[in-house]
């Protein structure tokens, strides 16, 4: 069903009754990667999850917009909703926003759930740094004629080769600039709310190592780690994701 | 070999059902028959009009990039000097004269009589419902205002502008408050049930009003039927009417909503999906004669030609019928219910070619001028 936020037309579904979990997805995904979590969690507490905007059903912006844009979109849906959120669960970009408006107290909740979540920087390694000079020399490289015009092809392939959604964005490619250039490290430092996270041993978007960073900084979180499963890991292993999560609720 | 252009896309919701219902079926027949030389038209959101046969292949607009490849063509012009023209400009410039058009635009500026207007004023021969049943259909209340009046049965319903609800909005629910719960919330002038909400009570109804305004001026709230069975009946012809199968769509959310119709048949979805239809609709002999009554009586009062589907509620309990909706360019033409009673893409497109240039031979005989000296004595004494 719809609603109307930011003048946004705004897709959302509201399932079950009993404490409030508000889920938020990842990039280039939508409220059904909830699907088969929602009916195992639904019998006890009442599950909202929307699509954010620029994705699935819910309208685009005009604007490129940032992660503080974003936050205060998923605020102003909690108001017009008129909800009491008891838990904020997030995927990826999702844990990203659930992590800053937390934090910074412009969401409120009782507890969060970071399922694979985004947002903190990559440490300096020494590969990160050997990729970044390669990138710069083939920028220049490329650039002169007659090479340049493989260069979309070739950054194309680049950015498909290092897993970044960037090339996939579209006309949120601005968007996603903003958003992962936007560290939320110190904000998961200043988090004191119960926190739940659950990884896959197998995610290579948003690796267990930066689970056990984020775990780190977190305090008093507790870090849940599924074998054989990747990124979606709420996808792929349902039955346990709820398991987890029924026991921490 | 005859020039058919083919014209899609638009300001419209329903822009990309659109491009769907111009490629399949439309376009693919057109080119079976191998009869005519097709040419896509294809109206960008922001109004700017694109011709080139690539367009042709639905993949075109699949791929990740192509409104930036669309941006690298050069707009078209259009001229209506004796019959309707398509003029690419510029050094190489080319032009084709257009034998027949075949709107295929879903929603406003095209479904709702805009773009017949156009081609009218163009004297080219165009598939499918003309100006004024187009606009009429394309307002659910004036569709039903006037079907009332004919004494069709409609279900209860209230309605009123953007502007009416912020000045009056105590006289409005008090007239809303006469209906029963559960409502449904529609914009006025969309179709794909696009921006409808259900209410089950008067909590509800104030955001789903909003989501209402969200697309339209005008609103439609009407009462939800008890027990409710849905079917729709795509009818074909102009004097002579042939119906299809009465198809009931099987949906699992509340009402049969935008995903349902066109997206829900995953890598098989050609438009409207059959798994989610029971074809022909189960239902009994005396509902049956009813509906083929009631839609072919629709048809004819709104003055339909071409095709035109028309969707009705029947009351499962009470057997009571109701008219709904009147669709003037149904999703992929409902292509999948025609085959069903033995009509293929090929003859459908085709006999749609034949009702539209007999339509436009027939206007031909009609005098539309009328010839006075007015002119001479106007600034005269007397007139």
């Amino acid at each position: 069903m719809k609603i109307i936020v930011q003048n946004l037309a705004t897709e959302y579904q509201d399932e079950g009754s009993g404490p409030v979990l508000l889920f938020l997805h990842g990039w280039k995904d939508t409220l059904h990667s909830f699907d088969t979590l929602t009916p195992l969690l639904s019998r006890t507490h009442r599950i909202i999850r929307l699509d954010l905007p620029g994705f699935g059903n819910t309208e685009i912006t005009q604007q490129p917009w940032t992660l503080d844009n974003y936050i205060q979109f998923v605020v102003d849906f909690i108001t017009k909703l008129n909800l009491n959120v008891d838990v904020l669960v997030g995927h990826s970009f999702g844990g990203r926003i659930a992590i800053k408006g937390l934090a910074e107290h412009t969401l409120q909740a009782k507890k969060c759930i970071l399922i694979a979540a985004a947002g903190i920087a990559k440490k300096q390694t020494l590969r990160n740094s050997l990729l970044r000079l390669i990138a710069k020399l083939g920028k220049a490289i490329i650039a002169i004629p007659p090479l340049n015009i493989w260069q979309q092809p070739l950054r194309k392939k680049l950015y498909q080769s290092i897993g970044s959604d960037y090339f996939g964005a579209g006309s949120l490619k601005e968007t996603f600039l903003h958003i992962v250039r936007e560290d939320v490290t110190a904000q998961a430092q200043q988090l004191s709310l119960p926190t739940l996270m659950i990884w896959g041993t197998d995610d290579t978007q948003t690796p267990l190592s930066d689970g056990k960073r984020l775990s780190d900084m977190i305090r008093g979180s507790e870090l849940h780690v599924l074998d054989h499963a990747g990124h979606f890991v709420h996808r792929e292993k349902p039955q346990e994701v709820a398991q987890i999560i029924q026991k921490f609720l | 070999m005859k020039n058919i252009a083919v014209i899609f896309g638009g300001k419209s919701a329903e822009h990309d059902v659109s491009i769907i219902t111009a490629h399949t079926p439309i376009i693919s027949s057109l080119l079976a028959t191998g009869q005519y030389e097709v040419w896509p038209i294809y109206i960008t959101k922001d109004g700017a009009w694109y011709c080139d046969q690539f367009m042709n292949d639905l993949e075109y607009f699949k791929k990740d990039d192509w409104h930036n490849q669309l941006t690298k063509l050069k707009t078209i012009h259009l001229s209506f000097d004796n019959g309707l023209t398509v003029i690419w400009p510029g050094l190489l410039s080319k032009q084709i004269k257009i034998d027949l058009v075949f709107p295929s635009m879903h929603g406003t500026f095209g479904e709702d009589g805009s773009l017949m207007g156009l081609l009218r004023m163009a004297n080219v021969p165009f598939i499918g419902c003309d100006l004024f049943a187009s606009a009429v259909a394309m307002d659910k209340v004036l569709t039903k205002q006037v079907l009332a009046s004919e004494g069709l049965p409609v279900v209860p319903y209230v309605w009123f502008t953007k502007h009416d609800w912020e000045l009056n909005k105590s006289t409005l629910s008090e007239k809303i408050s006469h209906l029963k719960y559960p409502l449904f919330i529609k914009p006025v002038h969309l179709g794909s049930s696009i921006g409808i909400t259900k209410v089950k009570n008067n909590s509800e109804l104030e955001n789903a009003l909003e989501v209402a305004f969200h697309y339209d001026d005008k609103v439609l709230i009407e009462e939800g039927i008890e027990n409710l069975i849905e079917v729709t009946l795509p009818i074909m012809g102009n004097e002579t009417l042939q119906c299809a199968a009465i198809e009931r769509p099987l949906n699992n959310t509340e009402f049969f909503d935008f995903n349902d119709k066109y997206l829900s048949g995953g890598t098989k979805g050609n438009g409207v999906n059959r798994q989610y239809s029971e074809l022909p609709a189960q239902i009994n002999d005396t509902l049956t004669n009813q509906i083929l009554d009631l839609g072919q009586k629709t048809y004819r009062i709104l003055g339909c030609s071409g095709i035109a589907r028309i969707d009705f509620l029947i009351d499962d309990q009470t057997k009571n019928v109701y008219v709904n909706e009147v669709n003037t360019l149904p999703g992929s033409l409902y292509q999948h219910n025609w085959k069903t009673i033995g009509i293929s893409n090929v003859e459908l497109v085709t006999r749609l070619i034949n009702l539209a240039q007999e339509r436009f031979d027939s206007q031909k005989t009609t005098t539309y001028t009328f010839s006075s000296d007015i002119l001479k004595q106007s600034g005269g004494k007397k007139i």
